[in-house]
C-alpha cells in the first residue's frame, strides 16, 4: 500500500543520502525492506530472516499495531535496536520497556508521537476550531479497533476539560461502507465538527455523502487513507476541506529546515510513482536513519550484539533536526519510555501537524499557526 | 525399466520385509522403494541443523520448524475430514481456541504460568471445542455440516474483537516463547536449532499416533463412512458415535499444534488462528499431499510452507501468495487425489516385485 511504499522509499533516500556522505561509521550502508503484509505472522518470520540471514544492523518501521506487537519478545531478545516508524499505540512501548527495561531497551519510537500525546494534540487542535469558526460541539467517531482506544479513552474527556462539548461518540466497525446512519446521527447531534479516526475505514462514501447532504459540520481527526497524495484523485475530489494530522505535514509546510528539502528530494526521486509524496511514516523512517546513523556513530560502534547498552545510551540523548520536526526521546523513567517527546510552540503541541485538502487538490497546513500554509476552511455550504 | 527397480528394489526390499514383519500390521506395508522414502525423508528431517548451514540455507530451519506444526494441523484434519468425509471449514477454530487458551490463561491469568499448565488445558479447550461443534452438527449431511463449521470460524474470529478486554483484539496477546529446563539443560525456541526440534518432534510423534488409528479397525470404520454411510449403520454400528470420535481424535493433535503455533509466532491474534483463511490453508495442505493418508498431509503441509517462505519469495510478497494458490489450484484440478498419493503408488508399481498395485 501507499504507506508502506513511501516508507520505504524514504528510507532508501535517506540511506542514499547517507552513502554520499561517506556512509555510517565509515561504512557503505545498504536497506533491505521486507513487506509485512500488515501481518503478525509474516513479519515475525521476515524480522527472523533478516536479523539472522541478512545480518541488519537496525529495524526501522512498522505501520500496523499488532505488527509491531507480533515482533517485540523477538526484537527484545535479540537486543537488535529497533524504531517504530508508523504505529502510534503507546502500549508497544509502555508494555515492553515499560515493564521490563532490561528486556526491551533497545526498543525506540522516533515517530510519531503516540496515541496518548496525539489526543492531547487533537485536543490543541479543536480549541483552534473553536477560535477560527466558534465550532464548540464535538462528535468522536473512531474504528473499532485497538489503535483508537487511546482516542477514545483521553479525547473527550480532554475537550470537557478544556471547555468543549462532546455531543456524540460512536464506535465504526472495519470495512463499513454505510456511512449515511453515522453521518446523520452526527447531525442530528448538531455537532460543528466530526473528529473521526479512521485507518480501516475509507471515507470516501462518507465524505461523498457529507457534501450531497451539506451536512453543517466538519470532518476532522485522522484519515489515514486521506494521507496519501493520491486520495484527492482516487477520492475525485470529494476530499475537499476534510482533515487529518500527520507527521511532517505532507511537506506543506517548513516545520524544519529539513521538511522541505526532503519533500523535495523525494519528489524528484519518487513523484512520478505512488505515492507521490513521503506520507507520515516516509517522514519518521526518513528522520530514524539519521537519529540510529548519529547515535552510532556517537557509539563508536553499530555492533549490538556486543554494545547495545553504549548504543541505547546514545539513542537516548538524540537529539535531532529531522523533517518531522526536533526529536528527543523520553528517559527509561519517564511515563512514556523511549518514545519520541511531543514538541510545543505557544503551549500546542507542535509535531502533531494537521492538514487539509483544499482547492484543486492541495495539501494545507492548517495547524499548529506558527507554520500553517494557509487558513482553515469551513466547507463552503456552512 | 525392470531390470533397474530389480536391482534398486533388491536390498531395500530385504530392509523393508524386515519392518514388514515386525510393523506391517500395525502401519501397513511398504515395498522397498516406500520404506527408503520413508527413512530418507526422516533422515534428511532430523538432519536439517547439519545439512542446512552447509548449503548456507539457515532460514530453513525456521520455514521447516513452521511447516511441522502446519503438518500436525493437516493430519489433525485428515483424521476427522479426510477419513470420514465430513469436510470441515472451520478446523482453525480448534487450534484457534487452544492458542486463544494459552493467550488468555498467560495474559489474564499468569504470565509465568508452565507448559505443564497451559498445554493440557489448551487441548482441552481444542477438545472441548470439537465436541461443541461435532455433537450437534454430525447428523447434518453434505454441505450443512460443513457451513457449520465454516459458521463456527466466523463467529470464534469475531468473538476474539468482541471480547477485545481480554483477547487484545486485533492486536492479540503476547505469549512468548517455549522456554524450559530439562535436567540443567535449557530449551528455549529462540534459538532456530532448538526450537526446530520442537516442533519436529512432536509432530513425528503425532504422525505415528495417527497412522496407528488410521490403519486401525477405527480407521477403517472412519473411511467406510465415508463410502458408505447407510451401509456401515446397517451393518449395526453407529455412525454418529464414530464421527464424534473422528472429532475427539482430530482435536488433540489441532490443541497441540495450536499451542505451539501460539509459541512460534508469540503472539495470539485474530488474522494468523482465527481468520478462515487459515482453515482453507490446512485443508490445502492435506489435499495437496493427499487426504485421508496421513502422510499425504505430511508432504504437502512440508511442500506449501517451502513453496510459500522459501522458492515462491522470487514472485514477491504478494505475489507469492498468488503463486501458491494458483499452484494448489492446479494440483486440484490435475493431481486431486494428492501429489504424494501419486508419488507413493508410483514407488509402489515400480518396486513391487509381482508388478501389481501395492
Amino acid at each position: 500500500m501507499d504507506m508502506g511504499a513511501g516508507a520505504e522509499n524514504s528510507a532508501q533516500l535517506a540511506v542514499d543520502q547517507v552513502n554520499d556522505d561517506g556512509g555510517i561509521l565509515d561504512q557503505e550502508v545498504e536497506l533491505i525492506s521486507e513487506d509485512s503484509l500488515a501481518d503478525p505472522g509474516e513479519s515475525m518470520t521476515a524480522t527472523e530472516r533478516m536479523v539472522e540471514q541478512e545480518n541488519i544492523d537496525v529495524l526501522i518501521g512498522t505501520f500496523v499495531s499488532e505488527v509491531t506487537q507480533g515482533i517485540v519478545d523477538y526484537v527484545g531478545e535479540v537486543d537488535i535496536p529497533f524504531l517504530i516508524t508508523g504505529s502510534a499505540d503507546p502500549i508497544t512501548l509502555t508494555d515492553t520497556v515499560g515493564e521490563d527495561y532490561d528486556q526491551f531497551k533497545n526498543i525506540f519510537r522516533s515517530g510519531p508521537i503516540n496515541s496518548d500525546l496525539q489526543a492531547l494534540g487533537m485536543a490543541d487542535y479543536a480549541e483552534f476550531l473553536a477560535d477560527e469558526h466558534g465550532w464548540t460541539d464535538f462528535a468522536h467517531i473512531a474504528d473499532d479497533a485497538a489503535w483508537t482506544v487511546p482516542f477514545s479513552e483521553n479525547l473527550p474527556d480532554e475537550l470537557e476539560d478544556r471547555g468543549l462539548n462532546v455531543v456524540h461518540e460512536d464506535r465504526l466497525a472495519p470495512g463499513t461502507d454505510d456511512f449515511s446512519p453515522m453521518l446523520s446521527d452526527v447531525s442530528s447531534a448538531d455537532a460543528d465538527a466530526m473528529l473521526r479516526f479512521f485507518a480501516h475505514n475509507v471515507g470516501t462514501g462518507m465524505l461523498v455523502n457529507w457534501r450531497e447532504n451539506e451536512y453543517e459540520f466538519g470532518i476532522e481527526g485522522i484519515h489515514v487513507p486521506g494521507m496519501s497524495p493520491e486520495f484527492w484523485d482516487d477520492s475525485e475530489g470529494a476530499a475537499l476541506y476534510e482533515t487529518t494530522s500527520q507527521s511532517g505535514a505532507a511537506g506543506a509546510a517548513e516545520i524544519t529546515e529539513e521538511t522541505v528539502p526532503f519533500t523535495e528530494a523525494y519528489v524528484e526521486e519518487y513523484g512520478d510513482s505512488r505515492p507521490s509524496l513521503p506520507m507520515y511514516m516516509g517522514y519518521n523512517s526518513y528522520d530514524a536513519v539519521f537519529v540510529y546513523k548519529n547515535a552510532v556513530e556517537r557509539a563508536g560502534t553499530a555492533d549490538y550484539q556486543a554494545d547495545i547498552d553504549t548504543i541505547v545510551d546514545e539513542l537516548l540523548e538524540t537529539d535531532h533536526t529531522g523533517a518531522t520536526g526536533e526529536i528527543e526521546f523520553y528517559g527509561p523513567d519517564s511515563e512514556y519510555p523511549h518514545d519520541v517527546m511531543e514538541t510545543e510552540v505557544d503551549g500546542t503541541i507542535s509535531n502533531f501537524p494537521v492538514t487539509q485538502w483544499q482547492d484543486e487538490g492541495e495539501f494545507e497546513c492548517v495547524f499548529p499557526r506558527d507554520f500553517a500554509s494557509a487558513d482553515h476552511l469551513a466547507p463552503d455550504w456552512m | 525399466m525392470s531390470s533397474d527397480t530389480g536391482r534398486l528394489g533388491g536390498p531395500l526390499n530385504s530392509i523393508a520385509d524386515g519392518y514388514n514383519d515386525r510393523f506391517g500390521q500395525v502401519f501397513g506395508e511398504l515395498n522397498g522403494l516406500q520404506f527408503a522414502l520413508i527413512i530418507g525423508s526422516l533422515l534428511v528431517l532430523l538432519l536439517v541443523p547439519v545439512w542446512a548451514p552447509l548449503l548456507g540455507m539457515s532460514g530453513l530451519l525456521r520455514t521447516l520448524a513452521l511447516a511441522s506444526i502446519w503438518a500436525i494441523l493437516a493430519m489433525g484434519w485428515d483424521i476427522q475430514s479426510g477419513y470420514t468425509g465430513y469436510i470441515s471449514f472451520g478446523h482453525a477454530v480448534l487450534s484457534g481456541g487452544a492458542a486463544y487458551t494459552t493467550a488468555l490463561l498467560i495474559g489474564n491469568v499468569n504470565p509465568d504460568l508452565s507448559l505443564a499448565v497451559t498445554l493440557p488445558l489448551s487441548v482441552l479447550a481444542a477438545l472441548t471445542i470439537g465436541l461443541v461443534i461435532a455433537v450437534p452438527s454430525l447428523r447434518l449431511k453434505g454441505p450443512y455440516f460443513s457451513l457449520v463449521t465454516f459458521v463456527a470460524g466466523l463467529i470464534f474470529y469475531q468473538l476474539t474483537y468482541a471480547f477485545s478486554d481480554y483477547t487484545g483484539g486485533e492486536l492479540g496477546v503476547r505469549v512468548g516463547r517455549i522456554d524450559f529446563t530439562v535436567g540443567g539443560f535449557e530449551i528455549t525456541t529462540f534459538d532456530p536449532v532448538m526450537r526446530y526440534y520442537v516442533m519436529l518432534v512432536p509432530m513425528l510423534l503425532i504422525a505415528v499416533t495417527l497412522l496407528y488409528v488410521a490403519r486401525s479397525n477405527v480407521g477403517m470404520i472412519f473411511v467406510a463412512i465415508r463410502e458408505n454411510e447407510t451401509a456401515v449403520s446397517a451393518a449395526g454400528i453407529d455412525t454418529t458415535k464414530f464421527k464424534i470420535w473422528s472429532f475427539v481424535l482430530s482435536s488433540i493433535p489441532m490443541g497441540i499444534g495450536g499451542w505451539l503455533l501460539a509459541h512460534f509466532y508469540g503472539t495470539v491474534n485474530p488474522l494468523n488462528f482465527l481468520l478462515v483463511d487459515r482453515s482453507i490453508e490446512l485443508i490445502a495442505m492435506a489435499v495437496v499431499g493427499g487426504m485421508s493418508s496421513i502422510l499425504g498431509p505430511i508432504g504437502g503441509a512440508f511442500l506449501v510452507i517451502v513453496l510459500r517462505e522459501e522458492v515462491l519469495r522470487i514472485f514477491g510478497a504478494t505475489g507469492r501468495w498468488v503463486m501458491l494458490w494458483t499452484l494448489i489450484l492446479l494440483v486440484l484440478v490435475f493431481a486431486r487425489d494428492g501429489l504424494f498419493r501419486k508419488l507413493w503408488h508410483y514407488l509402489g508399481r515400480l518396486g513391487s516385485r509381482d508388478g501389481g498395485e501395492n
